[in-house]
């Protein structure tokens, strides 16, 4: 998905549109031939209804008709003068000193001539060799099927601060009416192993309902842990202590890895209002990263003990099973404006899930609820818009039976931006969000932020004091088909910069099952 | 009115000119100028006819090296160049464009009549009446549903589908735009709507699909049925099309947006000099043909009509579809025509002024008039529309002597002509005709407005030998067709060859149909009665820039005085 997105950015960069070789092309072009005058053809379809033979060459037609205007040819024209010479001019007017000028600069800018030579030279070769051998034909001849339905492709992003993750994606399209089928294997970033399986039903049953499977196994080799709840962030503790008892964040690591089998099915109900429902089988597993992949530091049994982190010692397995009802009128003002960047309505999304053990591991039981309100205000055409949101989730049961990474979090390109990736957990999380966005160009679009939020032990606990605030803005990218993404520069009232790089909509809320 | 360009253009020539002024003044220059003109009548045609035994290299288009360069590396490159300043190269003595295998004179020469706008370049006639088409390939590319037919006659066409988000849109700008641009005098192919079924379409026995990489699969029925289920059918099972009949010859590629066809003799002016390819700027911008770049236009080599020995090459423009704000339109681009697909500047300025800059077209949108594309009036700025892309270097190399040259053409251009032509569109809708006729005849005033406020908008001039001495007649462009109704005074005075002021001057007004003479010129004495006229125009209280018009007496034929050249400033 990354990797197809950036892909299709470099193209849309690269080409302004479908490349084609003119040579190929020109037996296409409206006015184009192959042979003079008019080409060979069928004269009339034979009674058995075969095409028919060919037709002798015919003269091309004049292109002036006689007495309206002058039909040239080469013989009319053969006494008049060749081109250069129509001025007639006898005596030219000299340059004047303007032009004459010109030759200064153009001495003082032939260096930089030079160097823009060579700095492009790259590029225009890359140019040229990605037309003259049709690189992106013959990227779709190798890894697809000639209907472009069917394919294995390398896949690649990068992600600060975890590094590259590369493999491998297969799909196929149209199984049936539509349905598709995912897979995936890919290696690094922040996942050692990542391989999944999505079937998706397209439109098997309707087109207002669509099914999916999916099978996911990942192994998260240095997932970020800073303690539960909305402490400061200190450098380190004396000795382990029990997170949930001391609120002292310190920027620890750990390894996880995550299988699931989920299904879920969305139906559109009527006009905006849809439902998801959602089912999970999951396993979790969870140990101390390993050595080469973090800095000693940041190990995590250094600052909080494991044993008092639900689940961490002999993992978790359970089921989640949620609903989601979702009112959704977000929608592009007029046609002029793309649909992916919707700059008016309302999204109005509740969801209730539970969560319950198999009673292999660790016990696991509680109930997962939020509520995610959004409202699009445009300001002026093209757009610039307000985006409001107001995002509740929380979690209720025993403390011992929520695994510790089921926890809200904030922190992250998504969510509260301007600290690190779940810099905050807890079992509530609060976040207000204003960003305003303004058009900028063609796929263009800036954006100006405020996020205020925090993480509460529970709700009964919400108040509107030691509020994290973080802002920034930044610069997204997007077609009329699809977001691209979008890069982001943030800090906080607790210092530092973050930089942001992200594949995701902000505002686009995604299923508890699929966040993990 | 954002004049900026022709502004900024314009204040850099003043601190030139003013240099050269200088200089100018320190050598005592004449106002008339050193250019002199061969006593000769004005070239009405050029040979660019000459016999090509080989055929030239077809120049291949190489489109996203073509859009870099045009974007970024050449452009930048142009400019550091820092090249002379120059005119248009391809012009007579009159500074028109005399007729070639570029550019035919025609409505900017003489009355076109209603018949001729109605079938523009149109002579084979219709393929509708030589059904069934037999399908030879698919159109290569893929990007668009479309296929290379041959009627019954044996006529060979592309035939292209209208985008279905905007039916009737591209087949109707295709033509429309095929038939102004033909009157204005450019070689257009032969383009024709069409209306055909299904079944009118049979797939040769070797009909193939071909593929970007030059490869061909045979060509299936369902594979005819896939790409027409990609296209409205009416719910009769008509489908409208547009078929463009291939130009006759060998294609060789479309030319090179600057320097010359280095095989072809016959091609000697660089491209970015020549008026028909900057003056058709103005041209574009009146009827919002954006879509403007090297890949949308095609030479062809070909054999001349009536010496099969003799071969040479013809320059084609092709492919109108985006116009007449279909380009906006269908990619939902409300600023095609006001910005490029990425202008730099633009941008900055609405990241640093965090979106409070109020650009141009902002408030644009289309009218809900099926085939109708995001064409208006109100907006439209003729000194600052802009292509889709920067990569057509004659539009940034145009001056305002080549938006006058196309502002001259397209203003001659009847409300009865345009709206002729506008029909030829076959829109179902009845209130599109009217409102693209008068959308068009807005903009044709407002670019013709703006080009003659630039120079001086003097033309067809004629001189005669009168009882008190020469009689030099011309018209007034902007006064005749009423685009500024402010009085206006014309004031002359003559210079002999040598540029030595002669002992006259002379004041006009103009008539109600913008024709004005001045009286009592007494040619000068030496070179054949060469004299240079310098006449002025006076309007809203400033002056205009001026002409000088060269006259001078045959050497034949009694001593007739003649126009031979004119200069304008």
């Amino acid at each position: 998905m990354r990797v197809g997105k950036a892909l299709a950015l470099a193209l849309a960069l690269a080409s302004v549109g479908p490349g084609v070789v003119r040579a190929q092309q020109s037996g296409s072009k409206p006015g184009a031939s192959a042979k003079p005058g008019p080409a060979s053809g069928p004269a009339s379809v034979p009674p058995d209804g075969q095409p028919p033979g060919e037709k002798p060459v015919q003269k091309p037609p004049k292109r002036e008709q006689p007495g309206q205007a002058q039909a040239h040819d080469a013989a009319s024209v053969a006494g008049a003068p060749t081109p250069d010479q129509a001025r007639g001019i006898a005596r030219a007017e000299p340059d004047g000193a303007g032009n004459k000028l010109r030759v200064i600069p153009r001495i003082v800018l032939f260096p930089a001539r030079v160097l823009l030579a060579v700095v492009d030279a790259p590029f225009r070769g890359g140019f040229w060799l990605y037309e003259r051998y049709q690189l992106r034909n013959r990227f779709k001849a190798i890894f697809f099927n000639d209907t472009g339905t069917v394919g294995l492709y390398p896949v690649a992003f990068v992600e600060t601060g975890f590094g590259l993750n590369a493999g491998l994606r297969f799909i196929h399209r149209d199984l049936y009416r539509k349905a598709s089928l995912k897979a995936r294997a890919s290696f690094g970033g922040p996942f050692q192993q990542i391989f999944a399986v999505k079937l998706g039903s397209g439109e098997l049953f309707s087109d207002q309902l669509e099914v999916g499977l999916e099978a996911e196994y990942e192994a998260r080799p240095k997932d970020r842990f800073f303690g539960i709840g909305n402490g400061d962030t200190v450098e380190a503790v004396p000795a382990p202590v029990d997170p949930y008892e001391d609120p002292a964040a310190v920027d620890t690591r750990f390894r996880q890895t995550v299988s699931h089998l989920s299904a879920g099915a969305d139906l559109h109900v009527a006009g905006p209002l849809s439902a998801r429902l959602s089912s999970a089988l999951v396993w979790k597993t969870f140990d101390q990263s390993e050595a080469g992949d973090i800095p000693a530091d940041k190990a995590l049994d250094l600052s909080y003990d494991p044993a008092a982190l639900p689940g961490f010692v002999d993992g978790v397995s359970y089921s989640y099973n949620e609903l989601e009802l979702r009112l959704d009128t977000r929608s592009a003002a007029d046609r002029y404006e793309m649909s992916t960047l919707p700059s008016t309505g309302w999204l109005l999304s509740g969801f209730g899930g539970l969560a319950r053990d198999f009673g292999t591991r660790e016990r696991v039981d509680y109930l997962r609820y939020g509520v995610d309100l959004q409202r699009y205000i445009r300001l002026a055409q093209n757009p610039r818009l307000i985006a409001l949101r107001v995002y509740v989730e929380g979690v209720s049961g025993d403390d011992d039976e929520i695994p510790f990474v089921d926890l809200p979090r904030l922190g992250g390109p998504l969510l509260l931006r301007g600290y690190l990736r779940d810099r905050f957990r807890d079992r509530v999380l609060g976040l207000a969000s204003i960003e305003y966005q303004f058009d900028i160009g063609h796929m263009f679009t800036g954006f100006l932020f405020g996020d205020a939020g925090r993480v509460y032990p529970a709700l009964s606990d919400v108040k509107i004091e030691d509020i994290r605030l973080a802002y920034g803005g930044g610069l997204q990218m997007q077609t009329p088909k699809s977001f691209i993404g979008r890069i982001s520069v943030a800090t906080s009232t607790d210092g530092g910069l973050i930089f942001n790089f992200s594949f995701d909509p902000v505002y686009d809320p995604k299923a508890r099952v699929e966040r993990k | 009115m954002a004049t900026h360009r022709h502004t900024r253009a314009g204040a850099t020539a003043l601190v030139l000119g003013a240099l050269g002024l200088g200089v100018a003044a320190c050598g005592g220059a004449s106002p008339a100028g050193q250019l002199r003109f061969h006593n000769q009548a004005p070239i009405r045609v050029v040979n660019d006819r000459k016999n090509l035994d080989k055929k030239p290299d077809e120049a291949v288009f190489y489109k996203a090296l073509y859009h870099f360069d045009g974007f970024w590396h050449k452009r930048i490159d142009r400019w550091m160049k820092m090249p002379r300043v120059q005119r248009a190269q391809s012009v007579n003595s009159l500074d028109e464009v005399p007729d070639s295998t570029w550019f035919t004179n025609r409505i900017g020469a003489r009355d076109l009549s209603l018949d001729e706008i109605r079938s523009g370049p149109n002579q084979t006639g219709t393929p509708e009446d030589h059904k069934p088409w037999v399908i030879k390939s698919s159109k290569v590319g893929g990007v668009t549903v479309g296929f290379v037919i041959v009627d019954q006659r044996g006529v060979k066409y592309v035939l292209k589908f209208d985008d279905p988000v905007g039916p009737e849109m591209e087949t109707a700008a295709d033509v429309v735009l095929q038939r102004l641009l033909w009157a204005c005098g450019f070689n257009v192919p032969e383009d024709y709507i069409v209306h055909f079924r299904r079944e009118d379409l049979v797939r040769a026995p070797d009909a193939s699909i071909k593929d970007p990489m030059g490869n061909e699969t045979p060509m299936t029925e369902k594979f005819i049925d896939m790409q027409l289920a990609k296209i409205n059918v009416g719910k009769d099972g008509s489908i409208r099309g547009l078929v463009s009949q291939f130009i006759p010859g060998v294609p060789i590629g479309g030319y090179k947006r600057d320097g010359v066809r280095e095989d072809d003799p016959n091609d000697t002016i660089p491209h970015q000099l020549r008026r028909e390819t900057r003056g058709l700027y103005a041209i574009n911008s009146w009827l919002d043909h954006t879509d403007m770049k090297e890949d949308n236009t095609l030479d062809t080599y070909i054999e001349d009509p009536r010496n099969p020995d003799v071969h040479y090459v013809d320059h084609y423009l092709i492919d109108f579809g985006k116009g007449l704000g279909t380009q906006g339109y269908l990619n939902q681009r409300r600023w095609v025509g006001f910005t490029y697909l990425v202008d730099f500047g633009q941008m900055a300025a609405s990241l640093f002024t965090l979106g409070l800059y109020h650009r141009p077209w902002e408030g644009r949108t289309s009218p809900d008039i099926l085939g109708v594309g995001i064409l208006e009036s109100e907006k439209y700025d003729p000194s600052s529309w802009k292509t889709y892309t920067p990569s057509y270097f004659p539009f940034h190399d145009h001056d305002r002597f080549d938006g006058f040259w196309g502002a001259k053409i397209l203003i001659r251009f009847t409300r009865e002509q345009i709206r002729l032509a506008v029909e030829q569109g076959q829109f179902s809708d009845p209130r599109a005709v009217p409102y693209l006729t008068e959308t068009l005849i807005q903009r044709q005033r407002k670019t013709a407005r703006y080009w003659f406020a630039l120079v001086n908008p003097l033309d067809r001039f004629e001189v005669s030998r009168g009882d008190r001495g020469a009689r030099l007649c011309f018209e007034d462009l902007t006064v005749r067709y009423k685009l500024d109704g402010e009085p206006t005074h014309y004031s002359a005075r003559a210079f002999d060859y040598d540029g030595q002021a002669l002992d006259w001057t002379g004041r006009a007004v103009p008539g109600p149909d913008g024709r004005a003479c001045v009286e009592g010129v007494r040619p000068a004495a030496s070179h054949d009665g060469y004299t240079v006229i310098e006449l002025r125009t006076e309007r809203r209280g400033a002056d205009l820039p001026p002409t000088l018009i060269h006259i001078a007496a045959e050497r034949r034929g009694g001593g007739r005085l003649r126009v031979i050249g004119l200069r304008r400033l």
